[in-house]
């Protein structure tokens, strides 16, 4: 069998270098070609870097000449953050992954392509299956402007798959990710002093371990299946649970102040607002299935949400000691976990 | 004049256990050293409120229940019932105790709960540590396949503001 020749598209996000390092050291993996608009700040090893952007409609003439067997699209964008307001996601995202699939169209000998999505399109409502599978996509209206994003950009991803049955189109769907030296505004919230927390609510999440999704989507790029899987852990964590284990003082937020004060903490976070999709899952959670991720693509978890949880902790504890609690040895603070 | 009896040691031993005892689910619970399920039931927390069910079990409804023990001990089973025009299903937390009291093989029954409860702050976290669970079909499905007892009251909404006269009539 002759090697892969793999192109990762986004690769100056934390997930498309991850990906490339990690795919780098797999065998089977032939020349890997990394594409993105900024050159990626990280170490990427033998990888190759090619300077465009996906937007361009000079994708087309590049990505045939690149020759891959495999493209994986790591360049969606989820949140909002300052100077990329959420505006400015739609032209990343939709137009972006439109433009990858025209060139994609034009690349003879294309065997699968890979995207790395969102499980934010199933949204987050009170009466909400506890565990979504891949077909209750679009049993909610898309209510945030990133899920109707999301859903057009996934939209145009099934009618690609349908045109070219040749090509094995994968989309993952990617719950909430939780890690030690992760910066998302969901760890940055979780790093705050005090967590404001909406009052009578306590979401049931799940948190994907960042070396599970690393993981999940070198597997999924190696043996990638048709249609969308879902990327969640096992089992699930109420946020409060979450915020004791790692040992933070959660405040209420009364309704009527929820508006401001994530408006405020938005900011804070260097997220140009609580974003509205953060927001709903901080209030009603989201859980997905993952028996395709177990059983099709065949990866094994290694954190379940639990497990995630804990590993967070003890990281988040390292961090706390450079700031000493004002009661050194409370009890409390010395029970063992 | 009789001075009250000093309390014997083994009582004074039982206060210091039960304080004891007391202190340390209080400090697990602080630091998030407890169990939940996939589904957000959390046992600790059913059985840590569970005397105030038994009180309104045996004490203020004095519920009395026949055929308890039919109910199969394994696998999954699903109870249907009708809470008739209740806006408060305590109907479906007696059964729940019933099946805790009387059944030989104790086990939680999980309830299929109306959306809307799910957006009540307070009650939608306190249902689902419970055992409330969303109701569609989907999550019925699932809970089944797990071999769970599950509990339904197909009236759901409907049955809120049916005349006294309907009261053993379903709403459809």
């Amino acid at each position: 069998m002759s090697e892969k020749r793999i192109v990762i598209a986004g690769v100056s996000t934390r997930w498309g270098s991850e990906l490339a390092r990690t795919l780098q050291r797999r065998p089977g993996v032939g020349e890997i070609i990394s594409i993105d608009s900024t050159r990626p700040t990280a170490d990427l090893g033998r990888t190759e870097f090619v300077e465009a952007d996906i937007r361009n409609p000079v994708i087309s003439r590049i990505l045939p000449s690149l020759e891959p067997n495999v493209v994986v699209h790591c360049g969606i964008v989820w949140y909002p953050e300052k100077g990329r307001p959420s505006r400015a996601l739609h032209d990343i995202n939709v137009i972006g992954t439109l433009q990858l699939l025209a060139a994609c169209e034009k690349t003879p000998g294309l065997e699968a392509l890979i995207a790395r999505g969102s499980a934010a399109i199933y949204g987050s409502a009170p009466g909400a299956p506890a565990f979504f599978t891949e077909d209750m996509a679009r049993r909610f209206p898309l209510v945030t402007r990133f899920q109707r994003d999301i859903g057009e950009l996934e939209g145009y991803f099934d009618n690609f798959a349908r045109r070219r049955p040749e090509i094995t189109c994968c989309m993952l769907r990617f719950q909430v990710e939780v890690g030690p030296g992760l910066d998302t505004p969901f760890n940055r919230y979780l790093n705050l002093p005090v967590v404001p927390t909406r009052m009578g609510f306590d979401p049931r999440l799940q948190l994907l371990h960042v070396d599970d999704a690393t993981g999940a989507l070198a597997a999924a790029s190696l043996a990638p299946v048709r249609g969308a899987v879902n990327v969640a852990p096992d089992g699930a964590i109420s946020l409060s649970r979450l915020l004791r284990l790692c040992g933070k003082t959660a405040v209420g937020v009364p309704p009527g102040l929820v508006g401001l004060i994530n408006r405020r903490v938005g900011d804070f976070l260097g997220s140009a607002d609580l974003y509205r999709d953060g927001e709903l899952l901080l209030r009603y959670g989201r859980g997905c299935d993952n028996r395709r991720l177990r059983e099709e693509i065949g990866y094994e978890l290694a954190f379940d949400s639990e497990g995630t949880a804990r590993d967070f902790a003890r990281a988040s504890h390292g961090v706390q000691a450079l700031f000493p609690s004002p009661r050194p040895g409370s009890p409390v603070r010395s029970v063992p976990r | 004049m009789n001075r009250p009896a000093a309390p014997s040691p083994e009582l004074v031993l039982e206060w210091a256990s039960t304080v004891q005892s007391t202190s340390d689910l209080i400090l697990r619970r602080l630091t998030g050293d407890y169990h939940e399920d996939a589904w957000g039931f959390d046992e600790e927390f059913t059985e840590t409120v569970f005397p105030v069910f038994e009180f309104l079990y045996s004490t203020w409804w004095r519920v009395q229940v026949e055929g308890a023990a039919n109910v199969p001990g394994h696998g999954r089973v699903l109870l249907v019932a009708n809470h008739s025009g209740t806006i408060f299903p305590f109907d479906g937390a007696m059964i729940a105790t019933a099946i805790q009291k009387e059944h030989p093989l104790p086990r939680w029954v999980r309830a299929m709960v109306l959306n809307w409860a799910f957006d009540l702050p307070f009650v939608s976290y306190i249902l689902r540590r419970l055992g409330g669970v969303a109701a569609n079909p989907a999550n019925l499905g699932r809970l089944l396949e797990e071999d769970q007892p599950v509990m339904v009251f197909p009236e759901g909404q409907k049955g809120f503001g049916k005349d006294f006269a309907d009261r053993y009539r379903l709403q459809r």
